[in-house]
C-alpha cells in the first residue's frame, strides 16, 4: 500500500532520475493523469532548483599550499619524534626485559626456597635425595641391631624403670614412641611381666621421648641408668635418674663426657637421696626438642641406643 | 621518509589531461608529489563547496577542507579501493564536517542570522514569486543575489545535519543515491526517506520566510 511518505519518495526518485525506466514510465503516466501529483512534483522541483542554483563556493587559493605545509610539518614531526624516541624506547624496552627476567628468577628462587624449607627443613637437598633413595631401598622393618652397628653408636645405655603399675609406664612409653614415630626403631623382647625395649634413634629423638615420659616419672619406685662405657671395667650407674639428667648425658659429644656427666649425676642423686617418686614436674627441666621431620631424616647424626626395661615392683 | 617526494612530476603539458583517480592514487602512494597535487586540485573546490554548504562558515570550511586532504593523504596507504576514491574522499569530508557541526552547534546558522539585517524584503518577495509563480522564472538568476543566497543557506541550516548533508550531496554535488548511501554509510532506503523529508521540510521552511 502506498502512503504519503512513499509517494514523496517516489516523486523525489522520479525527479532525481533514480527510478528504473519502467518505474519512470509508470510515474509519468500517473503524473499525466493526476494534477495534484503533478503540482507536488513541481514544488519539489522548484525546491531542488533553488538549492542547485546556489553559486558554488571556491576553495581558497592558498589551500593546496596549506595542505602541503601541513603534510610537511606532520612528516617532520613524525621523523623528529622517531629520532628522539627510538633509542630511549629500545633502551627502556631492554631494561624492562632484564628487570622482568630478574624478577622471574627471583620469584622462582623464592618459590624453590619455600619448597625446600617445607620438604627439607634442616638438611641439604643432596642428602635428602640420597637418603630418600636409601630409604626406598631399605625394608620397612629393618632390625634395630643392624642399624646401630652400621651407624657407629656413640651412646649406649640401659634404663631400668620399676613401678607398682608397670603397665602405666609401659603404656606411656609406647605412646611417646608412637608420638615421635619411633615405633619402627623399637625392638621389644618381653619376658613374663617384664617389658624390654631397645630403641636406636638420634639423641634428639631420644631426649624428646624421655621428656614426654616425665609425667609418669613420679609413678616410678626406681629409675636406674647404666651407661655402657667401652674399655672400662664396669658400666657407669646412675640411680634415681631423672629424664633431664638422662637427656644431659645423651647430649654429650663423646663417651668420656657422657661418663663424666653420669658420674656427676650418680654422686648427686646418691647424696640427695631423692627417689623418683619425690620428683615434681618443676624439677624436670630438660628442653623439649621440636621435631619437624621423621626419624629417618636423621641418619647422618650419631645414633643413640637405649635399652629400657620396665618391671613391676615386687 | 617524506610523503612529498618530487619524483615523476607531471609536466604542464599533462595538467589538463583527465587522469583516472586510481592512477593518481597509485602514484601518490609511491610518493609522487605531483600526483598528490593533482588529486587535491581536482577535488578541492567540490570538497570545499560541499563543506561550505553543510557548515555555512567559510573559515571552518577552509580548515575542514585542509584537514580532509591531510587525512586522505595520510591514510592513502590504507585505502583498499572497495569504494571509489571519490566516495572515500567525500566520506572523510562529510564525517569531519558533521562531527564539527555536532561539536559546535549551529554556529553557521547564527552567523547567517547576524547578517540578516540587510534584507529589504525584496528578496523574500522574489522567493515567493518563484515558489508560487507557475511561469517558473530562471532560478539561476534568482539565486545570484547575495541576499537570496543567504536566505537559502539559512533555510538549509534549519535542517537537521543529516538531512542537510543528503540534500547537499544530491542537489549540490549531484551525487547519485547509491554514492550518497556509501558516503554516509547508510542504507539506500534511508537516503530516499531522508531526502524526501529534507526537501519537504526545506519547502516548508522557505515558505515560512515569506
Amino acid at each position: 500500500m502506498i502512503n504519503e511518505q512513499n509517494i514523496n519518495e517516489i516523486l523525489n526518485a522520479y525527479l532525481d532520475e533514480e527510478l528504473t525506466p519502467r518505474q519512470h514510465n509508470e510515474v509519468k503516466r500517473m503524473l499525466d493523469n493526476d494534477e495534484q501529483l503533478a503540482l507536488r512534483l513541481k514544488r519539489l522541483r522548484k525546491t531542488k532548483m533553488l538549492i542547485q542554483s546556489m553559486p558554488a563556493a571556491e576553495a581558497p587559493p592558498e589551500l593546496l599550499g596549506e595542505v602541503k605545509n601541513a603534510l610537511e610539518r606532520q612528516t617532520l614531526f613524525e621523523e623528529k619524534s622517531f629520532e628522539t624516541t627510538v633509542e630511549p624506547g629500545k633502551t627502556s624496552l631492554m631494561v624492562r626485559k632484564i628487570i622482568s627476567a630478574a624478577a622471574m628468577f627471583a620469584l622462582v628462587a623464592a618459590l624453590l626456597g619455600v619448597i625446600y624449607t617445607i620438604m627439607v627443613p634442616e638438611r641439604g637437598s643432596t642428602v635428602f635425595l640420597t637418603e630418600t633413595w636409601q630409604e626406598s631401598q631399605e625394608p620397612a622393618q629393618q632390625p634395630v641391631a643392624a642399624l646401630s652397628e652400621d651407624k657407629g653408636d656413640i651412646f649406649k645405655g640401659r634404663l631400668e624403670l620399676v613401678a607398682v603399675d608397670s603397665f602405666q609406664i609401659d603404656a606411656a612409653f609406647n605412646r611417646a614412641a608412637a608420638k615421635h614415630e619411633l615405633l619402627e626403631r623399637l625392638a621389644s623382647d618381653h619376658q613374663a611381666d617384664q617389658k624390654k625395649y631397645t630403641l636406636t634413634c638420634s639423641p634428639r629423638s631420644m631426649t624428646a621421648l624421655l621428656v614426654d615420659m616425665q609425667n609418669v616419672w613420679g609413678e616410678l619406685t626406681s629409675a636406674v641408668f647404666h651407661l655402657d662405657t667401652p674399655g672400662a671395667d664396669s658400666d657407669q650407674t646412675v640411680r634415681n635418674i631423672l629424664p633431664d639428667q638422662l637427656a644431659g648425658i645423651i647430649a654429650q659429644e663423646d663417651i668420656e663426657s657422657m661418663s663424666e656427666t653420669a658420674s656427676y649425676y650418680a654422686a648427686h642423686n646418691d647424696d640427695s637421696g631423692l627417689k623418683p617418686a619425690d620428683v615434681s614436674p618443676d624439677m624436670l627441666t630438660a628442653p623439649k626438642p621440636v621435631l619437624t621431620g621423621r626419624e629417618d631424616d636423621h641418619h647422618e647424626q650419631p645414633m643413640a641406643t637405649l635399652t629400657i626395661v620396665i618391671s613391676p615392683t615386687h | 621518509m617524506s610523503k612529498l617526494k618530487d619524483n615523476n612530476r607531471l609536466g604542464p603539458e599533462t595538467a589538463n589531461i583527465s587522469i583516472d583517480d586510481s592512477v593518481l592514487v597509485r602514484r601518490c602512494r609511491s610518493g609522487d608529489n605531483a600526483a598528490m597535487e593533482r588529486l587535491i586540485l581536482k577535488y578541492q573546490n567540490r570538497i570545499y563547496n560541499t563543506i561550505m554548504k553543510i557548515c555555512a562558515n567559510s573559515h571552518d570550511a577552509a580548515e575542514l577542507t585542509q584537514e580532509t586532504f591531510v587525512k586522505v593523504i595520510d591514510n592513502l596507504s590504507g585505502f583498499k579501493g572497495k569504494s571509489s576514491f571519490y566516495t572515500w574522499l567525500f566520506r572523510i569530508a562529510v564525517n569531519l564536517t558533521l562531527n564539527h557541526c555536532r561539536r559546535n552547534g549551529k554556529l553557521g546558522f547564527r552567523s547567517l542570522d547576524a547578517e540578516n539585517g540587510s534584507d529589504d524584503g525584496r528578496t523574500r518577495q522574489s522567493l515567493g514569486d518563484f515558489l508560487r509563480d507557475s511561469t517558473e522564472p530562471n532560478p539561476a538568476d534568482l539565486a545570484q543575489s547575495r541576499e537570496m543566497y543567504k536566505l537559502i543557506m539559512k533555510a538549509l541550516m534549519k535542517l537537521d545535519d543529516d538531512q542537510r548533508a543528503v540534500v547537499v550531496l544530491r542537489d549540490i554535488e549531484d551525487m547519485d543515491y547509491a554514492s550518497i548511501a556509501n558516503v554516509l554509510d547508510v542504507e539506500l532506503g534511508t537516503v530516499k526517506s531522508r531526502l524526501s523529508r529534507a526537501r519537504a521540510n526545506l519547502r516548508d521552511i522557505l515558505e515560512a520566510f515569506l
